[in-house]
C-alpha cells in the first residue's frame, strides 16, 4: 500500500502543529468545500460546513485510524455527511431542485492556473467514468452522493423499486471504483 | 433484516443515503463483517474521487475562521480502548461529577452570551481588541474544559449565568439587569464556603448594561457572592452581598 502523504501531516497536527494542520487544509479544503457546495447548493452553507469539518478534524485528528482508510476519505466523508445532514434538516427537496439550475449555470471554478489543469483533468476522468455507467446506475450515484438524497428518495424520484436503487448504486460505485483505478 | 439485506446497506452507507434506522443497522453490521468494511473503504475512496471532480477553493476567510477557531479549541486525546464506530467525540473523557442543579449548556449559547458581553465592554478599539482577545481566550479555555457546566440563577433582582469548571478552577459570571455601580464603586465577586469568604475578582460593566467577570481560585465553594465595594477593592465584603448557590 502506498504511504498516505497526508497521514504524517495529520499526525503532526494531532500534537498541536498548526502549520501541519494548514497543510491538510490546503490539500483538502477544495474538495471538501466543493462537495459541500454541490450538495447544499449554497455558498454560505458550504463555507460553514467547511469550517465545521476542519474544526472537527482539528479536534479529533488524534483519533484518525489509518486502518479504516486514507485521510482524504476520512475528511471528505465528514464533509459529505455534514452537508447532507444540513440539507435533510433544513430544506425541502423542491427548493433545492430549483436552485440546482442556477448553480450549474455559473462560471467554472476560480482556481489558480496550475490547479485548474489538474482539477480539469480529474473532473474529465470522473465524467468519463460516470458516462460508462448505465443510466440508472448514474442517476443512483448522482442523486445520492451529489444531491444528498436517501436511496428511498432516489427510488421515488426515479419511479423504480427501492431494491433497484440499492443494487444500481452498489453496481455503479463498483464500476466507478474500477474505472477510476481506486484501491489497486 | 435478512443477511443479504444487511450486506447490501454498505453502498448506501458510504454515500450517506440511508435512513437513520438503516444507518444504525449498517454500523452494527460493519462492526462484525470484514468484507463489508473492505467494501466501505473502497466506496469511500471512490467518493473521494467524486468529490475531486467538484473541487472549488473556498475564500481565504474560511481558513482564517478555521485557524482562529482551532487556536481556541482543545484537541481530544487519542482513544485508548477499542474505538466504537461513530463513537461520541467525548467518549473516553472522564467527566467530573456535576451537581444536580447545573444545567447542560451548549458552546453556541455560551459564546453568543459572551460575545454580547464583550461587544460593548470597552472604549478604545485597540484596548478593546486586546482585552477581548484575552478575555475570549480565557473564556474559550473555560468552555472547552470537559467538566464545565452552566447554572442560571437570580442575583438580587438581576439574572446571573455562571460557567464553572473544577478542572480549570475558575468560573465566569455574566449578570443581566444589575444597576450600574455608583462612581468610585465596583461590583466584587467572592467565594464562600463554611463561613470562609475569599475575594474572587471584579465584575466589569459593558455598554449594554450587563456585567461580567472571571472568578479564579474557585476550589469547591458553596456560594458565589457579589457585593458593591470601593473601586480599589476590598479584602472582605463590607456591604450586603447577593449570592448564588454553587
Ligand atoms: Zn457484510
Amino acid at each position: 500500500m502506498l504511504e498516505d502523504p497526508l497521514a504524517r501531516l495529520l499526525q503532526q497536527a494531532a500534537i498541536g502543529d498548526l502549520a501541519a494542520f494548514e497543510g491538510v487544509y490546503r490539500r483538502l479544503s477544495g474538495p471538501a468545500f466543493g462537495i459541500a457546495r454541490r450538495v447544499t447548493l449554497n455558498e454560505a452553507q458550504a463555507e460553514e460546513v467547511c469550517q465545521e469539518v476542519f474544526l472537527e478534524v482539528w479536534r479529533t485528528c488524534a483519533r484518525y485510524d489509518r486502518s479504516r482508510g486514507s485521510v482524504s476519505a476520512w475528511i471528505l466523508t465528514i464533509a459529505h455527511r455534514r452537508a447532507v445532514d444540513r440539507v435533510r434538516s433544513e430544506q425541502a427537496a423542491s427548493t433545492r431542485l430549483a436552485a440546482a439550475g442556477r448553480l450549474e449555470s455559473e462560471a467554472t471554478p476560480r482556481d489558480s492556473v496550475p490547479d485548474q489543469v489538474e482539477h480539469r483533468l480529474e473532473r474529465e476522468k470522473v465524467r468519463r467514468c460516470l458516462r460508462r455507467l448505465t443510466r440508472t446506475q448514474r442517476e443512483a450515484v448522482r442523486l445520492t452522493y451529489y444531491t444528498g438524497y436517501t436511496q428511498r428518495q432516489a427510488a421515488d424520484l426515479l419511479e423504480v423499486p427501492l431494491t433497484t436503487v440499492k443494487g444500481r448504486l452498489r453496481d455503479g460505485l463498483i464500476r466507478l471504483r474500477d474505472c477510476l483505478g481506486v484501491g489497486v | 433484516m435478512s443477511e443479504a439485506g444487511v450486506h447490501g446497506l454498505t453502498a448506501g452507507y458510504a454515500v450517506d443515503a440511508l435512513d437513520p434506522e438503516e444507518a444504525e443497522a449498517a454500523e452494527r453490521h460493519l462492526a462484525e463483517c470484514e468484507d463489508c468494511r473492505r467494501d466501505l473503504a473502497d466506496f469511500r475512496e471512490t467518493a473521494v474521487r467524486l468529490a475531486g471532480a467538484e473541487v472549488r477553493e473556498p475564500r481565504p476567510e474560511v481558513w482564517e475562521a478555521v485557524r482562529g477557531a482551532a487556536l481556541r479549541t482543545r484537541q481530544l486525546p487519542p482513544l485508548t480502548g477499542a474505538p466504537e464506530p461513530g463513537a461520541h467525540p467525548r467518549a473516553g473523557v472522564v467527566r467530573l461529577p456535576v451537581r444536580s442543579r447545573w444545567l447542560p449548556w451548549t458552546v453556541a449559547a455560551a459564546c453568543a452570551l459572551v460575545a454580547v458581553v464583550l461587544a460593548g465592554s470597552l472604549v478604545s478599539v485597540s484596548q478593546r481588541m486586546d482585552a477581548e482577545a484575552r478575555h475570549a481566550a480565557e473564556m474559550e479555555k473555560l468552555l472547552a474544559a470537559p467538566d464545565t457546566n452552566m447554572v442560571e440563577a437570580p442575583l438580587g433582582d438581576a439574572r446571573a449565568t455562571v460557567f464553572a469548571s473544577y478542572e480549570m478552577d475558575a468560573a465566569m459570571l455574566v449578570v443581566e439587569g444589575l444597576p450600574s455601580a455608583p462612581r468610585g464603586m465596583a461590583y466584587q465577586m467572592w467565594w464562600a464556603d463554611e463561613g470562609d469568604v475569599r475575594p474572587a475578582g471584579r465584575l466589569e460593566p459593558s455598554a449594554d448594561g450587563r456585567h461580567s467577570g472571571m472568578a479564579e481560585d474557585m476550589g469547591r465553594p458553596e456560594q458565589l457572592r457579589v457585593s458593591l465595594e470601593p473601586a480599589e477593592g476590598a479584602s472582605e465584603p463590607s456591604g450586603e452581598a447577593m449570592s448564588i448557590d454553587m
